[in-house]
């Protein structure tokens, strides 16, 4: 591998894991579709790659999120429970699925992601920068039990975290403020994502040579959007990741259709 | 120590080692050896992927000084599922 792809790959990290801090999401939703487009990874390989960008997210955000008290450890420690399984099964089932078929179910959540992202940018258009969080009484575990299973279930099929299933559960259901479930999303995917990364790893599905300029800008990008999160305006970081979505969802078609994924 | 500075400080140590020995790997393989970066890459990779089961017991060793028997108990369920789990899988797949 020549420097200049090296270089690129690293961009590419600290891009996912920048937007990925700005926005709350794992940036998993952007590496995959990066390798598996623009570097020509296969498609298990790059969610092998995504797993462990997961996890990098992950543990950068929540070394600094629970030290501030923003995470709820006991509730997402108790959600760990049914991630892991639901990581487990679909790491399984992704290794009998064709590249085909993976791809057509990531395109499937790009667009909800981003449709569910047009539906927060259009309420964050007029948001102040969040300070405190109010005080909160959990309630409905099975529902949030359930989701988690769902969310850790996507995270091993698709390399993503799954906040995106995870968090309006813990918000509307079981009456988590906003960024205390973000945070917590966040604290848990570690746990997930290594769970079924294991299983990728054990296929020989972590490719060591892209993994490791991809995390490294990870860690750059996470830290720095970490920083900077409390001093921007989420709505615009939003916006950009919204059209990177869908843009990467339709070549995603395109080359479903040209068979260049099967 | 309260439970979440354990958690805290156990994820920056395998954040932060994992990092430096990313930044090495590259490094290393671009000026002395790409074999040999691929080496301490990898490493770096699995300290990676370790440190999520590091703060499980991180958070295990909270709960206990705690005294919270109810969490401990979910900290070592949760450890044993990823280990049938991962198991369990590895040897599905």
């Amino acid at each position: 591998m020549d420097a200049l792809q090296i270089l690129l790959l690293i961009v590419t990290g600290a891009v996912a894991g920048g937007i990925g801090a700005l926005v709350g999401i794992g940036g998993g939703i952007i590496v995959t579709p990066v390798l598996a487009l623009y570097f020509g990874l296969p498609i298990h390989q790059a969610i092998g790659v995504s797993l462990l960008a997961v996890i990098a997210t992950s543990t950068a955000s929540a070394a600094v999120n629970v030290e501030r008290r923003l995470v709820n450890v006991d509730l997402g420690m108790t959600l760990e429970l049914a991630t892991t399984v639901g990581a487990a099964g679909a790491a399984v089932v992704a290794g009998f699925l064709s590249r085909r078929t993976l791809a057509m179910l990531f395109m499937g959540f790009l667009v909800y992601t981003a449709g569910s992202m047009v539906k927060r940018a259009w309420g964050a258009r007029a948001e102040a920068l969040e300070a405190g969080t109010p005080e909160y009484t959990l309630r409905n575990y099975p529902a949030g039990l359930t989701a988690s299973l769902f969310a850790g279930a996507l995270s091993g099929l698709l390399g993503v975290g799954g906040g995106v299933v995870k968090v309006p559960v813990m918000h509307l259901w079981m009456g988590v403020p906003l960024r205390v479930a973000a945070a917590t999303s966040n604290f848990t995917i570690g746990v997930t994502a290594a769970t079924s990364a294991y299983i990728y790893y054990g296929r020989g599905d972590v490719n060591a040579t892209v993994a490791v300029p991809v995390v490294a800008g990870i860690f750059c990008g996470a830290l720095g959007g970490t920083r900077l999160a409390p001093h921007v305006r989420s709505v615009y970081v939003l916006l950009l990741f919204i059209a990177a979505a869908v843009w990467m969802a339709a070549q995603m078609f395109l080359k479903i259709r040209a068979g260049a994924l099967s | 120590m309260k439970k979440e500075n354990i958690i805290g400080k156990t994820l920056l140590a395998g954040g932060y080692t994992s990092f430096g020995l990313l930044v090495a790997a590259i490094v290393i393989a671009l000026t002395v050896d790409e074999g040999v970066g691929l080496t301490v890459g990898k490493v770096a990779l699995l300290i990676l992927m370790a440190t999520p089961i590091l703060r499980i017991l991180a958070a295990l060793l909270g709960y206990v000084a705690e005294r919270n028997r109810r969490m401990a108990m979910i900290a070592v369920l949760l450890l044993v599922i990823i280990g049938v789990a991962t198991s369990l899988g590895m040897s599905l797949s």
